[in-house]
């Protein structure tokens, strides 16, 4: 019998029982969410991966635990998402931040396609917002990008880090505001680089 | 312009995140939960620290029968100790450390002390029982030689472990004739030692 149109909670069931074959189809249906959220938290995809396989062998260790009236994914978002912080707390990744601040080296964006000129200021641009977003706390910063990835709900967001919903918001409104705020005080200006145009 | 700086934002935000998992992420993790579900059924079920505790206590019990081994004499293999005897010492009054045969005078003895570090492996087993308690003394052993050609128990003479080994005539006595008298304090009913002048 295929698994493709099966049910996170059927296949979580049958992952119980022992289906590998399931459980697999459950890291296939979720592991672009888990991912991204793991680099939201990482800032950085050195380290993700082994993040992610932790927890997704945590999530499968727990699976008992696993109760059906929550949602799967909300689960096993909170499960990588502690994953994450835990690898973010973690002595070895602050060692190498300190070796190497990470406003420097992560989230590297690719450049765009447009004209010599525009993907200049454009890149310009968006380097400013990505060291001012670096710069952030990391509450701010992790409601910001978890809520722009598009990825998730703002249930599954609040689920994640624990917080009411009304929190979240209250944290991605004041992200932007700092960050608006930020990026006048260093003359950028969205006109300048016509940003969003074309 | 809040609009487009909340736009620009926001595609920078989700061009953070928007990476692609690995591809081989999903076999990677099936491969682990096949390694995890081969290591139970080896019989791998206890954790780590119980694992741990077991090596560690191996590792005491082969070090402590070690230790025994080397320092207990076997009974196969006795081991006697050569050292001074107290009749040796007493021989020579004026020596309070412990002396060489040489320095006091008197012949080198065999005793099963282990506090010595000159050993001599005796060829054959001596029952531990029938070790001596006390100090066996053996003359006629040269100073400097080595270990002695014993043929067996026998030729250790545990005869002389009586009283003329201690040379007693040797020990000067003096008359106790000027001893101040003790003065003894008034001890009271409610004293917590009130023997303890006589302990001294």
């Amino acid at each position: 019998m295929s698994i493709q149109g099966v049910s996170d909670p059927e296949l979580v069931e049958r992952a119980r029982r022992g289906d590998d074959a399931a459980f697999g189809m459950l890291v296939d249906r979720h592991r672009t969410a888990v991912f991204r959220a793991i680099l939201a938290a990482l800032g950085t995809r050195e380290g993700a991966d082994e993040v992610a396989q932790e927890a997704f062998m945590a999530a499968y260790r727990h699976l008992p635990d696993f109760r059906e009236h929550a949602s799967f994914k909300t689960w096993l978002l909170s499960i990588a998402w502690r994953k994450a912080l835990s690898h973010r707390r973690s002595v070895r990744t602050f060692v190498s931040r300190f070796v190497q601040p990470p406003e420097e080296t992560e989230w590297q964006i690719p450049g765009g396609g447009r004209s010599q000129e525009q993907a200049v200021l454009d890149t310009e641009l968006k380097d400013t917002i990505r060291r001012q977003i670096a710069r952030l706390t990391p509450k701010l910063r992790d409601a910001l990008l978890l809520s722009a990835s598009g990825d998730y709900s703002y249930d599954e967001i609040a689920g994640m880090l624990t917080i009411p919903v009304g929190t979240l918001k209250w944290r991605v409104s004041e992200a932007r505001r700092q960050l608006k705020r930020r990026l006048a005080d260093s003359g950028l200006g969205i006109r300048d680089s016509g940003f969003g145009r074309g | 312009m809040d609009e487009q700086l909340d736009t620009a934002i926001d595609q920078v935000a989700r061009e953070m995140t928007a990476a692609e998992p690995p591809s081989a992420l999903r076999a990677e993790i099936l491969a682990r939960i096949e390694r995890e579900r081969t290591g139970r059924s080896a019989g791998l079920l206890l954790p780590r620290w119980a694992w741990a505790g077991g090596v560690a206590v191996l590792v005491v019990s082969v070090a402590i029968t070690g230790w025994l081994a080397r320092t207990v004499p076997a009974p196969g293999a006795g081991q006697i100790a050569k050292t001074d005897t107290p009749a040796a010492i007493n021989a020579s009054p004026a020596a309070s450390a412990p002396s060489t045969p040489a320095a006091t005078g008197a012949s080198p003895v065999l005793d099963t002390t282990m506090a010595s570090a000159r050993a001599v492996t005796l060829p054959a087993a001596r029952p531990r029982a029938s070790r001596p308690a006390a100090v066996p003394e053996r003359a006629g052993l040269p100073d400097d030689a080595g270990p002695p050609p014993l043929a067996g128990p026998d030729a250790i003479d545990i005869a002389p472990l009586g009283p003329a080994a201690i040379a007693i005539p040797a020990l000067g006595v003096t008359a106790l004739g000027n001893i101040e008298p003790l003065t003894v304090p008034t001890i009271g009913p409610g004293s917590p030692e009130p023997q303890r002048r006589d302990r001294e």
